[in-house]
C-alpha cells in the first residue's frame, strides 16, 4: 500500500487576499479564519453497499476515519466545514463512527447539504454539528452544488473533478484535481471509494491536480 | 492491388465485388466482426445499391428481440436476399435457403471460420460456400492461411476455465434465493464438475463466509447481509430486495452498461452502451439499426432519438470482444507469409497478389523468413516507435509486450505505451530504445518469465478488465434494472473503483485473485509465450532503423487503443506533460 505518508506536498493560494492551503486529501485550509473545507467524502458508503449485500472491503470505512483525523491533526481547525454529501446515503452504523469521531475532535463541524444528504438534520444537529444549505463568510460563499453570486467568490463540490493529462508517446494520466475559475473553486472529492470526472482544462481556470501525495498546479 | 489499404477494418472498398455474390444466390450471410461494421456495411450498399431496398436486412444483438426474430424467420422464408450480421447468427439457427456465406475482415480462429462457412448449404449432400473478403492488404495472408487451415482441418482447442469462483457464488445466491442449500450436499455436487474438481476445502469455506458475512470473520458495526443461515444449517436469502437485485443480475455474459435507445414517442429500437451514448450532444446525429438517429435527450436510462435524414459518420462502437488468432491459426500464418521469400510456385494467389506491398515493406526494411526475426524503430510525431514481429497472435504479443516493456523499464525510466495486433507489437515512447542494449541484456529471456510478467504494470491492468465481469457475476456491482428506467439510488459504483479497493485493502480476496489468476491463464497464455521466447531465441535478429513506417508497423502504430506502462516516477510525467501542454 503506497497509503502511507511521507512528505506532504501542499499547495499555497491567495484567494480575495487571503491565504488558503490545498492539501493532497483534497481538502482546503483557511488560515486566517482556521476552516477546513472538506467535500464529497461520502461516510457510510462502504457500509451502504454491504447492507444491500455487496462486499466491499471494510477496511476502507476506517481508512476514510483515518484520513479525517490526521487531516484534522495536521491543520488544527477551529472549525470543519463539509461541503454537502457527507453521508453517502440513509443512515447505518457508521454513524456511530462519525458521532465518535465528532465528539473526540474538539472542533467545531458545519455541514452545508447535497443531494446524498438525506439524514435528518435534527440527528446531526443533536451531535452538534450545524446544518446550513448555503453559508456566507465575508467575500465568500460556500455551497454544495457549484453556485456563481456576484460579489462572491464560491467554493463547492459535487462534481468530483479530475483532469486528464496527455503526453507525448500517446500517454495519459487521470488525476483528482481541484478546479478554480475566477470566483470559484470546485473541491475534488475527500477520502477513499469515491469516483471522479474529466474536466476540460480552458485558459480561464487554473487546475492543481492531486498526484500520490502532492498537490501540482497544473 | 495498389490501392488496397494498409489499414483499417471495414474493408468498404471491396462492396461492389459482393454484388454479383449477392444475386447469384439464394440467400447470402455477411459476416462482420463487430456490430459497428455490421451497421456501416448495411447502411453503405443500401446507399451504392437501393435497389436491394426490403430484400437486405441486418441482425446483430443490440437489436431488439422482435426485428431479430422477423429476420430471422424472413431467411427461412426466402424473402431476403442478404443479412449483415455478426457472431449473433454463428449458432443454433439453421437456414436452407442460404447459399452463401461472406466473411468480411479476418475471422481470427479457425473453428470460427468453418463454423460460419457451415451457415451455407446446411442441407445433406450440400456443399457449403464462404468467401473471404480481407479489409486490409495483410489480411489477404490470413484468408490464405485460412484456406489451408481448412484443408488441413487443423481446429484450435479451448482451454476451460477453472475454479471460477464469480460463477460459483451466483449459483449459491440463485440456490438460497429459491429453497436454500445445505453446504455439504452442494459440495460434493460441486465438486463433480470439471470446473471445481480440485478446489481446496478453505476455499468452499471462504466462499460461504463471503456470502454470509461479506468477509472472513464476523465484525463489529458490519451490517452485511445477504444469505442467511437458519437453525438447521441451511444456507437460504430472506430479503427480498436482494433476491429480486440477484434476479435481474443472473447470467454469465457482461455487457458494459446499455442505454435503451426509443422515439420520443416510444418504438423500442435498440440498446446502446452507455460509454457512446454519454459522448452525444443533442442535435448528433448517429446510424443504429441501420437509421439514422437524432439524439435527442437521455432521460431515466434511455436515450430519446428521433429519425434524422442528416448523413452521419457516427456509429455505435461495442467495446466487446477482440478475438485473437490461436497458436494454430498463428503458425500457419507464420508459414504463409514465409512463402513470400520462396519461388513463386510455391506461393498462393493471395501472397503473390501482395507482392506491391511485399516490395514497399523491402524498400527500408525487410519480409521476414523462418529463421529471422524482425525488430523495426523510426520516429514519427508521435514519439519514437519500436516495432517487433513475432507472428504469434494478439494475446501473445500483449503478453511479450508487456514483459518486454517492463524488462525495459528496469534497464532505464521510461513510459510506454503498447499496441499489438495479431501479426507483432509496438512500443511507443517519447525516448528511444537502443535496441542493441536490449539484445544484450538478453530482454527476450524465458528466466524469471512468470515473475516479471506478475510485475510488469500491464497484467495489473488486463486483471482490472477481467474483474470488471467478475464483478457483476458475483454480485458485487449492480448494473441496475434492465428495461426499468431505474437508476437504483446510491448502489451504483463502478468496478474500476471496486478493484482498485480490493488492491489496497483486501488483496487477499478469492474474487479479486480470479481476475489475475484468468488473465494469466487466458490472456498472457504463459505456456504459449514460453515456445513464442524459445522460438525467437533460435532465430536471427533482423534489426531494421527506418525512416517511415514501414506498410506491416502500419496497422499497429495507427492503433489508438493502447496498454500503459511506464518506471518513471509521477512527477515527472506530469512535468513532462504540463511542459508539452504549454507548447
Amino acid at each position: 500500500m503506497s497509503l502511507t505518508i511521507f512528505t506532504i506536498m501542499i499547495h499555497n493560494l491567495i484567494i480575495e487576499n487571503d491565504s488558503f492551503i490545498l492539501h493532497p486529501t483534497g481538502a482546503v485550509f483557511w488560515e486566517k479564519e482556521s476552516k477546513l473545507l472538506i467535500s464529497d467524502i461520502h461516510l457510510g458508503k462502504v457500509s451502504h453497499f454491504r447492507k444491500f449485500g455487496m462486499a466491499i472491503p471494510r477496511k476502507v470505512i476506517y481508512k476514510n476515519f483515518k484520513l479525517l483525523r490526521d487531516t484534522l491533526d495536521y491543520f488544527k481547525p477551529k472549525q470543519v466545514i463539509f461541503l454537502g454529501d457527507l453521508f453517502h446515503s440513509s443512515l447505518n452504523l457508521e454513524w456511530a463512527l462519525f458521532e465518535g469521531f465528532v465528539n473526540e475532535s474538539g472542533t467545531s463541524f458545519v455541514l452545508v447539504m447535497g443531494n446524498h444528504d438525506i439524514i435528518s438534520r435534527d440527528k446531526y444537529q443533536k451531535i452538534g454539528v450545524q446544518i446550513f444549505d448555503k453559508l456566507i463568510f465575508d467575500k465568500f460563499l460556500f455551497t454544495h452544488y457549484p453556485q456563481e453570486e456576484d460579489n462572491y467568490f464560491n467554493f463547492a463540490g459535487h462534481i468530483h473533478p479530475a483532469i486528464r493529462l496527455k503526453g507525448k508517446g500517446k500517454q495519459s494520466l487521470k488525476l483528482p484535481c481541484f478546479f478554480k475559475k475566477k470566483n470559484q473553486m470546485i473541491l475534488p472529492a475527500f477520502g477513499e471509494f469515491t469516483g471522479s470526472h474529466v474536466l476540460k482544462k480552458t485558459s480561464k481556470v487554473d487546475l492543481y491536480a492531486i498526484a500520490d501525495e502532492m498537490v501540482i498546479k497544473i | 492491388m495498389d490501392t488496397f489499404p494498409w489499414r483499417g477494418h471495414l474493408g468498404l472498398q471491396l462492396l461492389e465485388e459482393i454484388v454479383p455474390i449477392i444475386n447469384n444466390s439464394k440467400t447470402t450471410l455477411l459476416f462482420t466482426n463487430t456490430r459497428s461494421q455490421c451497421e456501416i456495411w448495411f447502411q453503405k450498399i443500401l446507399e451504392k445499391h437501393p435497389e436491394y431496398a426490403g430484400e437486405i436486412a441486418m441482425h446483430h444483438g443490440s437489436i431488439n428481440k422482435e426485428t431479430r426474430q422477423w429476420v430471422e424467420e424472413a431467411i427461412r422464408n426466402e424473402s431476403l436476399k442478404a443479412v449483415v450480421c455478426t457472431s449473433s447468427l454463428d449458432l443454433g439457427v439453421d437456414f436452407a435457403p442460404v447459399e452463401t456465406v461472406i466473411q468480411i475482415g479476418g475471422p481470427k480462429g479457425v473453428a470460427r471460420f468453418l463454423q460460419r462457412a457451415g451457415r451455407s448449404g446446411h442441407q445433406p449432400g450440400k456443399e457449403s460456400v464462404i468467401y473471404f473478403l480481407p479489409t486490409h492488404a495483410i489480411e489477404l495472408v490470413e484468408a490464405s492461411a485460412l484456406k489451408n487451415a481448412a484443408k488441413t482441418k487443423a481446429v484450435e482447442d479451448r482451454v476451460p476455465y477453472l475454479n471460477s469462483y464469480d460463477v460459483l457464488i451466483q449459483y449459491l445466491i440463485s440456490l438460497a434465493i429459491s429453497d436454500g442449500f445445505i453446504p455439504e450436499q452442494i459440495f460434493s455436487e460441486i465438486r463433480h464438475t470439471f470446473c471445481y474438481q480440485a478446489m481446496p476445502q478453505e476455499h468452499w469455506q471462504w466462499i460461504l463466509n463471503f456470502i454470509v458475512m461479506g468477509s472472513q470473520s464476523l465484525q463489529a458495526y458490519d451490517e452485511y447481509k445477504k444469505v442467511e443461515v437458519d437453525a438447521n444449517g441451511k444456507y437460504q436469502i430472506f430479503n427480498r430486495g436482494i433476491a429480486m437485485r440477484h434476479r435481474f443480475q443472473i447470467g454469465t455474459i457482461v455487457g458494459d452498461a446499455n442505454i435503451i435507445v426509443r422515439y420520443q414517442k416510444g418504438g423500442y429500437i435498440g440498446s446502446i452502451e452507455e460509454y457512446f451514448i454519454s459522448k452525444l450532444k443533442p442535435g448528433d446525429v448517429f446510424t443504429f439499426a441501420g437509421r439514422n438517429l437524432e439524439f435527442i435527450r437521455v432521460k431515466e436510462m434511455q436515450a430519446h432519438v428521433r429519425n434524422s435524414s442528416k448523413r452521419t459518420s457516427k456509429v455505435p462502437s461495442w467495446m466487446g470482444g477482440r478475438l485473437s488468432f490461436s497458436a494454430q491459426m498463428s503458425e500457419l500464418l507464420r508459414d504463409e507469409l514465409y512463402s513470400a521469400s520462396e519461388s513463386e510456385a510455391n506461393q498462393s494467389r493471395e501472397i503473390k497478389a501482395l507482392e506491391p506491398i511485399f516490395l514497399r515493406q523491402s524498400k527500408e526494411s525487410i519480409v521476414p523468413k523462418p529463421d529471422e526475426f524482425l525488430i523495426e524503430t523510426f520516429e514519427t510525431s508521435d514519439g519514437f516507435h519500436h516495432v517487433f514481429y513475432p507472428f504469434e497472435g494478439r494475446f501473445v504479443h500483449e503478453a511479450m509486450g508487456s514483459l518486454l516493456g517492463y524488462r525495459i523499464s528496469l534497464l532505464i525510466p521510461i513510459t510506454f505505451s503498447l499496441a499489438f495486433n495479431d501479426y507483432g507489437f509496438e512500443l511507443l515512447s517519447d525516448k528511444e530504445i537502443n535496441i542493441d542494449e536490449v539484445l544484450d541484456n538478453n530482454l527476450f529471456s524465458t528466466e524469471y518469465l512468470f515473475d516479471d510478467l506478475n510485475s510488469s504494470l500491464n497484467s495489473t491492468e488486463m486483471a482490472r478488465r477481467k474483474f470488471r465481469d467478475i464483478a457483476v457475476i458475483s454480485g458485487l456491482v449492480f448494473t441496475g434494472y434492465p428495461d426499468k428506467g431505474i437508476k437504483i439510488k446510491h448502489l451504483q459504483s463502478s468496478s474500476q473503483l471496486l478493484f482498485n479497493v480490493f488492491r489496497d485493502y483486501e488483496s487477499d480476496n478469492l474474487l479479486y485473485l480470479q481476475a489475475f489468476r484468468e488473465t494469466f491463464e487466458h490472456q498472457l497464455e504463459e505456456g504459449r509465450l514460453r515456445i513464442a521466447l524459445e522460438r525467437i531465441a533460435s532465430q536471427k535478429v533482423i534489426w531494421k532503423k527506418c525512416l517511415t513506417p514501414t506498410p506491416f508497423s502500419f496497422p499497429l502504430i495507427t492503433d489508438r487503443l493502447r496498454e500503459k506502462l511506464s518506471s518513471e516516477k509521477l512527477k515527472d510525467r506530469i512535468k513532462k506533460m504540463i511542459t508539452l501542454m504549454k507548447k
